[in-house]
């Protein structure tokens, strides 16, 4: 999961970068000082399912506090137990991230480029710092595939059919690079299907939830694919 | 990038001076387009494009001198000289100085290479930010008692700084530039770029006619107008009087031109040992057990299959003397090789052989007349001369002979008051760092590596005690011994870090180490690099008030279990506060099924909102800590332990995080692999 302040120009001539390295510390495995929350001012309850994010952005903006990530400060977390379950986890989650987006008060036109392969931010582009309003968008493989796939149909519709075939060609690289983590899952093709398939599904009801939360708390979101790690890094 | 954590941060300079200054190579494309702007290095070319530079110069250096944080840019190479140039190569460089308030770690540096990026983008002639960030120069730093920058010493005292903007830097901050040090120390960053550089670079005689140039000149700082005059008159360096503009397409051997330069570059520190005054030093060196071994390495093997050589090991220690500001710590034994054939063949081969094959950090030592130590480090292979000037303990070592050898007296002067200053502003940045950790713009989690930060304490102390007392000691259980013995306040301390140290490097057993061990060794580092005498420092076992917060709803089960591992806890809790956020199970049971085995508190909260829960945690906690997990987390023994470890780093840490990792749930399900896949594991 990729939560990302970007750039704030506001405060400065110059780049004045605000990085959650790409990972915010969840509720689930989060202590705080007493003092610090009180500066903080809390939690903030219209941040609903999202306040550790919130609680994350405004540290992160803070000049006084830092976050540590400590060695050994492990939990085990239990998965949902039902498919509808982690449908509507990821949905709820989705759906309020765009507040703590929206609070931190950022303008512009944010867009990245998010190399599953490499696991990083490959390129970043900062446009109409002036706009009054937060679009922020990670573009990854799954989407160029999308965008593609969309193409593609769009112009067999309309009779250009040299143009969706090589449309089509790039849709068929672009899924096959996204679901190189489906394929080295190592587990029987059938069972590697399914999760395949529950990891697109899941992506899909994410980013719909991200983009129409973000709507409704007037900012514009696009989430980055959610990829497995093999642990955090930063940055 | 590592992450920049404060023990890291406190100096390392080592690491970010290795990894910054790696040779990158460029692409052919540019190397084509480099040609033919040479080309046009002619009448009325030459006029344009030397205005081009001008214009390149007024847009980007105005625009980064005009940062508040910027006292003065200075420009150096040939296109300042005001001599012949070739445009559209690289003969523009620049010093920034930054002002004293600066700090390395202050966003300003930050700020000014994405100025310098986003203005470059219409001159890409003038070379990218990560070769000029090797050419800052923090007055801060200096005033500290950290040396200032090599490389703008020697164009200071050659008279080859020409300020561009800003206001010039103190007159006395000049002062003894261009000594015997300066030279030698040029001499070796040139030997490094010999060695380093591609065939793409070195395959044209202009290359080599700059490295020879530049050494002579270093011949002529340390007094050596004879040895330059000879030098000039050999037969083999005649190219040195001819145009650049011609040398640029006539072609070079790179092996054998290195050759010839590392024997001239051995001829010069020759001639320095021969006419500076010497001295007979004496320093207990570890006696050096070098053995006939091949090291089990990929990257070894890989070398054994393209050239012959012959392996022997050196045991952990220092390289040089002196405790240098740029010191290379051997922490594990270092493999030496020593070549059957020619230099650069050898030289290049490991550094193919280490860029492919090699671990991270591997190093080799490759042995010869000037030894070149070949390290392979994140993202690519750097190496580096060791002078016999000055590293001329290197040879006893070798040898297995420790004890006494000569060095130069101007030279080992230097050195030693150079490290004198060094270790002292280390000690005012430890002190500085004590408690604090400095706020970065980015990342935004920060992250310790107490391996890290310990091998620099180690490195320290053992070039602390070198240079005090004239005694080598490589082992941390022996050093903190030694130390323990002049410091007995701190000598429990001591041993513990020692313990721990070992422990964190796999070389001691595990158990409970105390928790505020990295705070204490920060405040011993601050007081015994600044000369204290019988340091104490705070106590190292601390205890903090913790509470843990858990917000449940219906899920009893859940619950019962994360309580369960709160009472095998290795630092248990001192408050469990749970908030039941309107639970219709069997919560209330199991909370009082605990009551008896944890320091248990409980609320109801009839709203369910999850944000509003949390904050009646925070109000109600009775601990200034409060560690939140949820009902459906399995806390691993030591988890409080850690919290606790990692609040006491420092006071303006506001929130400690960590992992969490995936509980497999009993029976296998699609669901479960997508979590253990794609959703833990990750924060």
């Amino acid at each position: 999961m990729i939560i990302e302040l970007p750039f704030d120009t506001s405060k400065s001539p110059v780049l004045r970068r605000y990085r959650m390295a790409f990972f915010h510390f969840s509720n689930n495995n989060l202590a705080i000082r007493k003092s610090c929350a009180r500066d903080l001012g809390g939690y903030d309850p219209a941040a609903k399912k999202s306040e550790d994010v919130d609680l994350c952005f405004r540290l992160a903006q803070s000049d006084r506090w830092v976050a540590l990530r400590e060695q050994g400060v492990t939990v085990r977390h239990k998965a949902r137990r039902s498919f509808g379950a982690m449908v509507r986890q990821l949905w709820g989650w989705g759906f309020h991230v765009g507040w703590p987006y929206r609070k931190t008060g950022l303008r512009g036109v944010h867009l990245y480029w998010f190399s599953n392969r490499r696991r990083k931010i490959a390129a970043d582009l900062e446009l109409f710092p002036g706009l009054p309003f937060l679009v922020c968008a990670y573009f990854t493989d799954l989407h160029a595939a999308f965008a593609a796939g969309v193409a593609s149909a769009a112009s067999a519709a309309t009779g250009h059919s040299a143009a969706a075939a090589a449309l089509a060609g790039l849709f068929a690289f672009f899924f096959w690079r996204y679901t190189r983590d489906d394929r080295e899952t190592g587990l029987p093709p059938w069972q590697a299907l399914k999760l395949g398939a529950t990891h697109l599904l899941i992506n899909a009801v994410f980013s719909a939830a991200v983009l129409l939360g973000g709507l409704k708390h007037g900012v514009i979101l696009l989430p980055a694919t959610i990829i497995p790690t093999k642990g955090p890094e930063l940055g | 990038m590592p992450g920049p954590v404060q023990g890291v941060v406190i100096e390392h300079q080592l690491a970010s001076r290795l990894r910054s200054r790696r040779f990158r190579p460029r692409a052919s494309p540019v190397q084509i387009l480099q040609r033919l702007l040479v080309l046009l290095n002619l009448w009325p070319f030459e006029g344009l494009l030397r205005a081009l530079y001008r214009v390149a110069l007024r847009r980007v250096i105005g625009r980064v001198a005009a940062h508040p944080g910027v006292q003065a840019v200075y420009g150096t190479g040939s296109f300042f000289d005001g001599g012949r140039c070739l445009l559209g190569l690289s003969d523009v460089d620049f010093f920034i100085v930054l002002r004293p308030a600066v700090e390395r770690l202050d966003l300003d540096r930050l700020e000014i290479g994405a100025l310098y990026e986003r203005e470059r983008r219409l001159f890409p002639f003038l070379g990218p930010w990560y070769e000029k960030e090797q050419s800052l120069v923090f007055l801060g730093e200096v005033a500290r008692g950290f040396p200032l920058l090599e490389s703008f010493r020697i164009r200071a005292s050659q008279g080859r700084l020409k300020l561009i903007a800003g206001e010039a830097v103190p007159a006395a901050l000049l002062e003894g530039c261009g000594s015997l040090r300066d030279a030698v120390v040029e001499a070796e960053s040139l030997l490094r770029v010999a060695a380093s550089r591609r065939d793409v670079h070195s395959a044209n005689l202009r290359f080599w006619k700059k490295l020879f140039d530049k050494l002579l000149g270093c011949a002529r700082i340390a007094g050596l107008h004879a040895f330059e005059r000879c030098a000039r008159a050999r037969e083999d360096l005649k190219f040195l009087e001819e145009d650049e503009a011609a040398l640029y397409f006539r072609r070079a051997d790179p092996a054998e031109q290195f050759e010839r330069f590392d024997a001239l570059a051995r001829e010069l520190f020759a001639q320095i040992a021969l006419q500076a005054p010497s001295s007979d030093i004496e320093v207990q060196v570890e006696p050096a057990s070098l053995v006939e071994a091949r090291a089990e390495s990929p990257a070894l093997a890989a070398l054994g299959r393209r050239i012959d050589f012959a392996v022997r090991t050196l045991p952990p220690g220092r390289l040089g003397p002196f405790p240098r500001f740029s010191q290379i710590a051997i922490e594990e034994p270092l493999t030496v090789l020593g070549l059957r054939g020619p230099l650069h063949t050898g030289l290049r081969a490991a550094m193919a052989a280490l860029a492919a094959h090699g671990a991270e950090d591997e190093s080799w030592l490759v042995e010869a007349a000037i030894s070149y130590l070949v390290v392979k480090l994140e993202g690519g292979v750097d190496v580096f001369p060791l002078s016999p000037l000055l590293y001329p303990d290197l040879g006893a070592r070798l040898a297995g002979a420790p004890g006494r050898f000569s060095a130069v007296r101007a030279l080992h002067q230097e050195e030693r008051s150079l490290a004198r200053g060094a270790l002292r502003a280390l000690g005012t940045l430890y002190a500085q760092h004590d408690g604090r950790i400095h706020k970065l713009p980015f990342p935004c989690i920060y992250r310790e590596d107490d391996r890290v930060v310990l091998r620099d304490v180690w490195h320290r102390l053992r070039g602390l005690v070198a240079l005090e007392e004239g005694r080598e000691i490589s082992d941390p259980r022996a050093l903190a011994a030694h130390l323990g013995h002049a410091h007995p306040r701190s000598a429990a301390f001591l041993a513990e870090l020692a313990d721990w140290s070992l422990h964190l490097n796999g070389h001691g057993p595990a158990r409970r180490f105390s928790n505020n061990l990295f705070r204490c060794a920060h405040q011993f580092m601050a007081k015994v690099l600044e000369g204290g005498r019988d340091i104490e420092v705070m106590p190292h076992q601390i205890h903090l008030g913790l509470s843990v917060g858990i917000i449940t709803r219906d899920r009893a089960a859940d619950l019962r279990e994360a309580l369960q591992s709160l009472t095998s806890q290795a630092r248990p809790p001192d408050e469990v506060y749970v908030v039941d956020n309107g639970s219709t199970d069997g919560t209330e049971g199991v909370l009082a099924d605990f009551k008896s085995l944890l320091p248990l508190r409980h609320v109801h909260l009839a709203e369910a909102s999850i944000p509003k829960a949390r904050n009646a945690v925070l109000e109600g906690a009775a601990h200034e800590i409060v560690c939140f997990t949820d009902d459906d987390c399995v806390l691993d023994p030591g988890w409080l332990a850690a919290i606790e470890r990692a609040f006491l780093r420092a006071d303006n840490i506001g929130v400690v995080g960590g992992f969490v990792q995936h509980h497999q749930a009993p029976e296998r399900s699609t669901v479960d692999s997508y979590y253990g896949r794609y959703h833990h594991n990750t924060t």
